[in-house]
């Protein structure tokens, strides 16, 4: 006989509707101990995951290491020694603080920002009121056709495309290190800005045109040092740090791209506590050893969860088995087979496992907004809400299986029924 | 409606040292009545469930169609296309309304399976009033009625009728006589199972369980009850 799927599944959901008291039952143990379960995962990785949240965009190829004190100044030899032995390939990326006054460039930009190679001519600009240096003609050679960018739009060259390690369709998120003054301090201050970079620009005067031949940078047949790049970008970006363009003048502190960022970065951690060294891949990999640390503690909360939750589901199963024998008993009577009633039997329980699935995972949802929104409000502080993968993983599989397990056990059970027994026990 | 040939021949059950049927012969057709008397625990039930194959045999040979039906086993489609049985606490499942309960064998049978016309089954029955009312809230008449619609939705070839009027006024039992009649004029074979011996009378055939095995009562016309 071919199975007849919706009127079984309209019958399960109608008998899981009528049986609603000891199904209720069930649900409460259920879904109360699959949001425990959720909660604890979710609000686990977002704890971490808002550690590190600003290290996750950055390209894990950089290096960023502070060279301002005298001390690291003279470890700069060492320091690139060390980086040629690693790594040959890596490149340095000179970075330039800019004094920005907000100033109009070209046909739609609003302001520029450059990333200059070291010892270039200063940029040009021209200024709001019209009195021009000179002018640059940027044109686009991937990505967005013109230069009109807003917001945290940026643009930059394909060198530092190349460089920095980046790929994909763009808008392409890319958290850079911009640096300010502190207002009346001593100090440089860089902060992590997130840039959604929408295309890339041909090569500039200021982005010499390059080309990479036997290890080495050149321009035209003369050799370059170090790989330069171009990044533009608007005046909103640069007004969250209320600088002002007014000259150009070398950082103090050095990029550097490499795919051995996390063993450079350790390496020149050691040199010395006058260089301060960071780098995002360092960063992540602390966020995944702290991630794999919590992996473990998670299977041991999770294994006991489900023993708990296990046992509760076996009694909670076998009393709502026990008020529905003789429905049973009388429906094997007027001839349905044990097949029917275990299909019966694992529709429902598949149904109510579902139901609570569901129902945990709006809570939580639920309780990572309330949760957001609270420290917003309280503390003005923007908390992520994030569960990793292998935390998505464990609660599928969690769920699936106790609602297999357990509407099998319960159908079995229920097609084992004797029939004329529990007609009389009525 | 399938046609109907049943034969048992020596069947024997025991529940432990028990043994509640010895000998047990008995051949049915479409056009038996067959009433069985007898006293409390003599195996009148225990007979109509073997018959009704919701029950097991220990001994002799049971064929229903030809087919030898093997203890143990649950032909469960035989029970459902060929069989309704009438129960005398009717046996409605309670968190279920009077249509869902009567519609009930149609969930199990084959698609294209034979089954009546609800409506007109309804109307012979007259429990239009009652579908979609919950089978506790029905006086006892009521439910047998409900239970008889259910044994006949999907047109079996044989009616088991375990006391069916047992808990039912004078009135009741005349409507329930009067439908088995009808039914069995139809061409399905009854079985009808009473300790009663005025409600036995109605019966083509008339039996008592004694000691295990089948006696034939008498031979007499049947007693229908006046129009």
């Amino acid at each position: 006989m071919k199975f007849r799927f919706f009127p079984a599944l309209r019958h399960a959901a109608r008998m899981a509707a009528r049986n609603r008291r000891s199904y209720g039952l069930l649900s409460v143990t259920v879904t109360l101990s699959l949001t425990l379960l959720l909660g604890y995962l979710a609000f686990s990785d977002a704890a971490v995951y808002n550690r590190y949240k600003e290290v996750f965009p950055q390209p894990s190829n950089l290096v960023v290491v502070e060279t301002g004190t005298p001390e690291a100044e003279n470890l700069l030899p060492a320091l690139d020694n060390m980086v040629a032995l690693i790594d040959p390939d890596a490149r340095m990326i000179p970075y330039y603080k800019c004094h920005s006054a907000m100033l109009q460039y070209g046909r739609g930009v609003t302001s520029v920002v450059y990333l200059i190679p070291e010892g270039s001519v200063p940029l040009s600009v021209c200024d709001m009121g019209g009195v021009s240096h000179s002018t640059e003609e940027i044109t686009m050679a991937a990505g967005r056709d013109s230069l009109t960018l807003h917001g945290n739009e940026a643009v930059i060259s394909q060198n530092l495309f190349d460089v920095l390690g980046l790929e994909g369709e763009f808008p392409i998120t890319l958290m850079a290190p911009l640096n300010r003054i502190v207002e009346g301090g001593n100090g440089v201050w860089y902060d992590m800005v997130e840039l959604s970079i929408v295309g890339i620009c041909a090569s500039t005067s200021v982005d010499y045109p390059l080309h990479y031949e036997n290890e080495e940078y050149y321009q035209g047949d003369a050799p370059f040092p170090v790989a330069n790049g171009v990044l533009i970008t608007t005046q909103a970006v640069l007004g969250q740090f209320q600088v002002e363009l007014e000259e150009l003048a070398q950082n103090e502190c050095r990029f550097l791209c490499s795919s051995h960022a996390e063993e450079i970065a350790s390496r020149a951690d050691e040199m010395s506590t006058g260089m301060q060294v960071g780098a995002p891949s360092l960063a992540m990999a602390n966020a995944r050893k702290e991630m794999a640390g919590l992996a473990e503690s998670k299977l041991y909360t999770v294994a006991l969860l489900l023993l708990i939750l296990g046992l509760n589901l076996y009694s909670s199963f076998e009393n709502a088995l026990s008020e529905r024998r003789f429905e049973i008993g009388v429906k094997r009577a007027i001839g349905a087979s044990a097949l029917d009633i275990v299909r019966q039997f694992l529709l429902e329980s598949t149904l109510v496992m579902l139901l609570n699935i569901l129902l945990s995972v709006v809570l939580v949802a639920d309780g990572l907004i309330v949760y957001k929104l609270f420290l917003r409000l309280t503390a003005g502080q923007e908390w992520v809400a994030w569960i990793s993968p292998y935390s998505v993983a464990m609660f599928a599989i969690c769920a699936v299986s106790l609602t297999l397990l357990f509407s099998l056990i319960f159908a079995c059970k229920a097609a084992s029924v004797e029939i004329v027994r529990h007609l009389k026990a009525e | 409606m399938n046609q109907l040939q049943i034969h048992i021949t020596h069947l024997r059950k025991a529940y432990g040292a028990h043994t509640v049927l010895r000998d047990v012969n008995l051949a049915l057709d479409n056009g038996s009545y067959v009433s069985i008397v007898g006293k409390s625990g003599s195996g009148k039930s225990t007979l109509l469930n073997i018959l009704g194959l919701v029950e097991g045999y220990d001994g002799g040979e049971y064929r229903f169609n030809g087919s030898l039906i093997r203890s143990g086993a649950d032909p469960h489609r035989l029970r459902l296309e060929n069989i309704g049985f009438i129960f005398q606490s009717y046996n409605l499942i309670p968190s279920l309304s009077c249509r869902e309960n009567i519609l009930m064998p149609t969930l199990y049978r084959r698609r294209g399976g034979e089954q009546q016309d609800f409506q007109a089954l309804v109307e012979l029955l007259d429990i239009g009033a009652l579908l979609e009312q919950n089978v506790n809230t029905l006086s006892g008449g009521e439910k047998q009625r409900v239970a008889i619609a259910r044994a006949l939705i999907l047109d079996p070839c044989l009616i088991l009728a375990d006391e069916p009027t047992g808990n039912l006024d004078e009135k009741n039992r005349e409507i329930i006589l009067r439908l088995l009649r009808r039914e069995h004029e139809k061409g399905r074979a009854i079985v009808l199972i009473t300790h009663d011996d005025a409600l036995a009378r109605q019966a083509d055939t008339r039996l008592r369980l004694q000691d295990g095995a089948l006696q034939a009562v008498e031979e007499e016309a049947p007693d229908w009850p006046a129009q």
